[in-house]
Order: structure tokens, then C-alpha cells, then sequence
């Protein structure tokens, strides 16, 4: 029997960047980035594990916009654009570098590469990620939970009443169609935690969330187990903590895994270095030079000097890093075991965009990770949250503290000089709304659907991608539009409910634009 | 295809609404953003100095630990970073105007809690350990409670309601092997 558990829980979120106006955005490129690396590698594991009957068990929270995003069909006909053109792409470059060996191979290695993934994609799935997702959590190896509604920054927006209940309940809706369940646990946006939020989670039926290592070994009063044991809040809400040591492993700039000599180094692209007429048609349509998934390096070292790089070389290394992690894991437990009445749980959580994405041999590293678990010790067996609490269903009561897992492990990152003006708007709306809910109970046919789509621009405004881009300084200025667009739709749309004069071409052409949350109801803010 | 409309917004300047709202950056900063509407300054002008010739203030006060004190902020200013001595209060936050040398209030803010930046101060060894059984929340979101009885009257006492005194027989006593192993709850440890 194993002595103890370990949780392996993978986080995808991208914030809604559907642009049916017009294909110059390159935010869009975001989700086509996360499909062709992290997306599709995951599903190619998961498949292979099964494939190979290794029992394993992993859990992903899949956000609400995410789960839209994959299941729209103007997105699904870009992301398989856009993994042709890479296919086109790597067959040029096995032209284009032959006579040189090193390269010649590497074009080769992304043009079969590409082939499975267009394999996978169109023809297992036909362009819909979430039945992939879907089969591995109905036959058993994949716990899938629910996000807030567009990955809210509950603490700072639960200023107005049912704001938070909404984020709550519509990222619950969207969950149930697309898994045609209800979910058990709840990844609260960025790990965020303020107990306010807990009388939303019951009454939804949420009965787990995760907390960074603080919201546990903060608590009051103080959990025994540290965060190697969930702890149960005085209202009944379970709370599953963030291992340290194997989330820095993992993490870390400096010494985690990704940053091996012999990984691929992410940051020389040939979309840069390439001629420009050459790479021109694979770039962002708006004209510029952007990643293409195409890069010939790794790491190396700290070196401007970047060799090229050998798949083989980095799987050697995912092999070992796999095993290191795994005996880590048993060092653990075996530490902790004894002292233990019920078996660690070890919970281990990461961004799933690390795997593949950031770290380009990640999901290879999960797929051996989760083999030599199997085969190679049997001291620990992974499992989901769901699994742990319905066998040790004896949980220290604790009140969780208030945390997140953003840098220095509370509201910095959302909120400070860069994007502290967004809450004044995201506040006078949100009241706005909970207004003009409560004064419309029975709206006409036209008032409803405009009422539904002012909720949605709410959801949408509110979302913690564009606070972050912001302080991340990335596409700044992308975010600064998103919040005024959302904005700007919503009172627009609130003056015209105010004045009975709704512009219904209007309606349509911003319901076409921001078409989340088909089944919303505004008068859940009301309440 | 649907005919796309381009679009261009502006974030409105006011709201022309009295407001003030506190927020929590960390442990030890809290944002406060406000506006004054016209109307909040024409009844302001009623009964005191002309609004604009008064010193603008924020009354910061510590609700948890009883405390108060002023920060005097720009006339022109709608927002700011309060640095707070202590962590693990709630705090609330006014917004005035001093007005023949008193502190006028014209609108106050939400109550905010500023976390902990430190493990609670629980001794285990004296206060014992709590247990609930997950299993037990069911519908009614209500726990079993096993552990130490004054701990228990503790957060009853809290009102958290959430829990269900339930008075068991003896066999509910043996879950997890036996309850003296709980840190510090032997002897008194109980099931309820």
C-alpha cells in the first residue's frame, strides 16, 4: 500500500482572445501557441500512458474562456490554419537547410511533429480539444475542475454584491456543458483566497479549491501537516496547499528543471532570424516578426553562444530530471509518513502553459515522470483530490489564510500604479449591473438578451489577464483596449436599457463579438 | 460573414457618484480610490467652508486594534497607497475635509481585511487539534466534528454554524486509529 499520495495539478487558462473582426490580432496566437505545444503534447501523453496501461491520474483545471475558445469553430479554423502553415513551414525548411546536418535534422523533426499534431487535432478529435479532455476525465485518469467565469481577481472585484457569485456560478456553467458534470474543486483565479468567498463555493457545490503554501501554513489554527494534508474550513470548504520543494523544482528560474543547458531555448526563433520575404507568410498577419515554433537552440548556458539543439539529448535529460523529482517525492514522504495518522498528499500545481510552451520537453517529462511512478517505486501513487478526500475524509478544520500565488503572495501583481485605475471602472459597472438587475425583473424579449450581453461584458472586463499584462508589461497597451472595450460595450449598452431605445444591430454586433457564456442569466446578480 | 462595426471607447472620466472604496495590495498596503460628486460638494459648501479652500483627508482607522489617524492628501488626488503597521486588521477608511479646523466626513469606505503575513499564533500543545469529516458536509454543508471540547465551544462561540453538534456514541471515537495520536489533544481529545 502506498504511503503516500502525490497531486499533480496542471492550471490552463488563456484569457478570451477571439477576434472574429479581424485576423491581425496577435493575441490570438496565443491560444494557437498553447494548442500546437502544451495542448496537443498533453493529449499525445495522456493517450500514450493509456495506450500503454499506466494507470496514472492528474488534475487540470480548464478555464471558462479556454474551454469557449477550443470549442469555437472561427478559432478552430485559425488554430488548424495556423498548424498547416507551421507544417508548410517545416517542409520548406527541410529544403531550405539541406547540406546542413544539424539543421536538416531539426526541420525534420518538426515537420513529423507537425504531421502527428495535425493527426491528433483534425482527424481524432476534429478540431475540439475538449473531447480529448473530456474522454480522459470520463474514463477515470483526469480530475477536470472549474475556474471563476473569466478568471476573475475575486478579492479586489468582491467589492458589489454577487460579483464573486457570478464568476463563481458561470465558470460552473460552463464547465457542466462542456463536461456534462458537475465539478468538485475550483481553481480559484490565481490562487486567490479571502474567506468571503466561501459561502459562493457551497452554494454552488464547490467542495475543494487550492491555496498557495501561505493560505495553508498561515491558517488558523496553525494545520499540523503543514501543507502535506488538506485542511477543511468552519464552513465546510476543502483546501489542498502547494507543495514548496517540488514546485520550485519545477518553478525556479535558476535551479528548476526547464532551465537545462541541453532544453530548447525558447527565445531564438526563426521568425526573427529568418529573411523576411521568406518568413513573412508564417509571422502575424498585422506584420510582425513573431515566434513561429520553429527554433533550432538550446539553452546552452548563460551564453549568447547557442548551440544547436538534439531532441535525444533532451529527452535524456527529461528522463533523469523525471527520476530525481520521483525520488524526491519518496524522500518526502518517507520523512514525513510517520509522523502522519493519514498518508501525505503532496500537491503539486503548475501553469499547464509550462508544459510544452515555456518548457518545450515538459510534457515528455510528465509522460516519464508518471511512467517510472508506476514501474520504477512504490511508495507513493498519484492520485486527485477527489480520490484523497473520499479515502482520508478526516480533514484538520482550519480557516485558510488570505493569499494568492502571484509574486510575494498577495495582490501586487493586480493591483499597484500601472493598473490601480481599472478598479474604479470595473466597480461603478459591476454596481451598475446588480442596478439595473434588480430593477428589470421582467424584462421584454430585446431588454434580456441586452441585460445577458452586459453581463458578459462585465465578466469579460473583469478578468485578472489584463491587470497582469499590464504589470508584466507585455502587450500593455492590448489589455488597456480590452478593459475600455468591455467597458465601453457594457454602458453602452446600460444607457440604452436605461433610455428604452436598445440599438439591436448594435446588440448583435457585439453578442457576435464577445460570444462567451451562451447560456448566462444577469439576474443572477439581483439576488 | 457578419458585418464587424469598429468600435472605439473612452473609460469615462467621472461618474459623478460619491464614492470611496478600499482595497488590499499586501500586508502591508491597502488602495483607496474615491470621487465627490457635485452634489456631495454643493451640501458640503451648505454647511461648512467652501469645499475647495479645505484640506483634503483620508481618516484611516484600525477597526480590529481601535485606533485612528489622519493622512492629509492632495485636494486634486482621487486615490492612495495607505502603508499600515499592522497586519491581521480589518481597517476602514474615511474620506473628509477639515472644515473650520474639524474633520468633516463626506463619504466612508468598505471594511478590508489586511492578512496575516505570519503563521497564527495557536499553540498546539495547549489548544489541541480539530477534526471534521469531509464525507459528513453532504448537502447540508455540515461537518463532524472530532477534537478538543473547548476548541470546539470556541468556534461555536464564533458562530460558525456550520457545524453540527452531534453527540455520538463511542465507536465514532476510533476513526484515524486511535485519537491520542492528535498533537496535543490527548487526553481531552473527544468526538462530539
Amino acid at each position: 500500500m502506498a504511503k503516500g499520495y502525490l497531486n499533480f495539478v496542471l492550471h490552463a487558462h488563456l484569457p478570451y482572445v477571439r477576434h472574429p473582426e479581424s485576423e491581425l490580432y496577435m493575441e490570438e496566437r496565443w491560444l494557437f501557441e498553447a494548442i500546437t505545444e502544451t495542448y496537443i503534447p498533453l493529449i499525445k501523453y495522456f493517450q500514450k500512458l493509456v495506450d500503454e496501461q499506466i494507470p496514472f491520474r492528474i488534475t487540470m483545471n480548464i478555464s471558462a474562456p479556454l474551454i469557449t475558445m477550443l470549442t469555437d469553430d472561427i478559432l478552430q479554423e485559425r488554430s488548424l490554419k495556423y498548424l498547416v502553415e507551421r507544417l508548410w513551414l517545416a517542409h520548406k525548411e527541410i529544403r531550405r537547410t539541406k547540406g546542413h546536418n544539424d539543421l536538416n535534422n531539426l526541420a525534420k523533426f518538426y515537420y513529423y511533429r507537425f504531421v502527428e499534431q495535425y493527426k491528433i487535432f483534425k482527424r481524432e478529435y476534429n478540431c475540439n480539444l475538449i473531447t480529448a479532455f473530456k474522454k480522459f476525465q470520463d474514463m477515470g485518469y483526469l480530475e477536470i475542475i472549474a475556474c471563476p467565469a473569466t478568471h476573475g481577481f475575486l478579492p479586489l472585484i468582491n467589492i458589489t454584491p454577487n460579483v464573486s457569485r457570478a464568476q463563481i456560478a458561470n465558470g460552473i456553467k460552463v464547465y457542466e456543458e462542456a463536461f456534462g458534470r458537475k465539478p468538485n474543486g475550483m481553481w480559484l483565479s490565481e490562487c486567490a483566497y479571502i474567506p468571503e468567498l466561501e459561502d459562493a463555493l457551497n452554494e454552488f457545490g464547490i467542495k475543494y479549491i487550492f491555496l498557495e503554501t501561505h493560505g495553508i501554513t498561515n491558517a488558523n489554527p496553525t494545520p499540523i501537516y503543514g501543507t502535506l494534508a488538506p485542511i477543511i474550513s468552519p464552513k465546510g470548504i476543502v483546501a489542498f496547499g502547494r507543495d514548496l520543494e517540488s514546485s520550485e523544482q519545477v518553478w525556479s528560474s535558476i535551479t528548476g528543471y526547464p532551465g537545462h543547458p541541453n532544453y530548447r531555448e525558447f527565445y531564438k526563433d526563426i521568425g526573427y532570424e529568418a529573411d523576411w520575404e521568406y518568413i513573412k507568410p508564417f509571422v502575424a498577419k498585422s506584420g510582425h516578426r513573431v515566434d513561429t515554433g520553429l527554433k533550432y537552440h538550446r539553452i546552452t548556458g548563460k551564453t549568447d553562444f547557442k548551440d544547436y539543439y538534439h531532441p535525444d539529448w533532451a529527452k535524456e535529460i527529461a528522463e533523469e530530471q523525471a527520476d530525481h523529482f520521483m525520488h524526491s517525492r519518496i524522500n518526502q514522504i518517507n520523512n514525513s509518513a510517520s509522523k502522519m495518522v493519514i498518508p501525505p498528499i503532496i500537491t503539486s500545481q503548475y501553469d499547464a502553459e509550462l508544459y510544452g510552451h515555456w518548457w518545450f520537453e515538459g510534457p515528455y517529462w510528465i509522460y516519464m515522470l508518471f511512467k517510472k511512478i508506476h514501474y520504477n517505486q512504490d511508495t507513493f501513487e498519484l492520485i486527485t483530490p477527489s480520490e484523497y478526500l473520499s479515502k482520508y475524509p478526516n480533514i484538520q478544520v482550519s480557516e485558510p489564510a488570505i493569499s494568492t500565488w502571484g509574486a510575494h503572495g498577495y495582490s501586487e501583481v493586480w493591483i499597484n500604479p500601472g493598473n490601480d485605475y481599472m478598479y474604479r471602472h470595473l466597480h461603478a459597472a459591476a454596481e451598475r449591473m446588480v442596478y439595473l438587475a434588480r430593477c428589470i425583473t421582467k424584462p421584454t424579449e430585446i431588454e434580456r438578451k441586452a441585460l445577458n450581453q452586459c453581463a458578459r461584458e462585465l465578466l469579460l472586463a473583469q478578468s485578472s489577464d489584463w491587470p497582469f499584462i499590464v504589470t508584466m508589461n507585455t502587450m500593455v497597451e492590448y489589455a488597456h483596449k480590452r478593459l475600455k472595450d468591455h467597458i465601453g460595450r457594457f454602458n453602452a449598452l446600460a444607457d440604452m436599457i436605461d433610455k428604452h431605445d436598445i440599438n439591436e444591430e448594435y446588440l448583435e454586433d457585439i453578442s457576435y463579438k464577445d460570444k462567451i457564456f451562451p447560456n448566462i442569466d444577469y439576474s443572477i446578480y439581483a439576488k | 460573414m457578419q458585418l464587424l462595426k469598429s468600435e472605439y471607447y473612452e473609460l469615462p472620466a467621472k461618474y459623478n457618484q460619491t464614492v470611496i472604496r478600499l482595497l488590499v495590495q499586501s500586508p502591508t498596503r491597502m488602495f483607496v480610490y474615491w470621487e465627490v460628486s457635485d452634489e456631495t460638494i454643493k451640501e458640503f459648501n451648505k454647511n461648512n467652508q467652501n469645499y475647495s479652500d479645505c484640506t483634503a483627508v483620508l481618516r484611516v482607522t484600525n477597526l480590529t486594534k481601535n485606533y485612528s489617524y489622519n493622512i492629509p492628501v492632495s485636494p486634486f488626488a482621487n486615490n492612495y497607497y495607505i502603508d499600515v503597521e499592522d497586519s491581521g486588521c480589518n481597517y476602514q477608511v474615511e474620506l473628509g475635509r477639515i472644515s473650520k479646523k474639524k474633520f468633516v466626513n463626506i463619504y466612508t469606505s468598505n471594511i478590508a481585511t489586511v492578512p496575516s503575513d505570519h503563521p497564527a499564533s495557536y499553540d498546539l500543545s495547549k489548544d489541541g487539534v480539530l477534526f471534521g469529516n469531509y464525507l459528513c458536509i453532504g448537502n447540508k454543508k455540515r461537518l463532524k466534528i472530532y477534537g478538543n471540547k473547548e476548541q470546539y465551544s470556541r468556534f461555536q462561540n464564533q458562530n460558525h454554524t456550520a457545524f453540527e453538534n452531534r453527540r455520538n456514541g463511542s465507536s465514532e471515537n476510533n476513526f484515524l486509529g486511535s485519537s491520542d495520536n492528535f498533537i496535543g489533544s490527548s487526553g481531552n481529545s473527544m468526538c462530539f
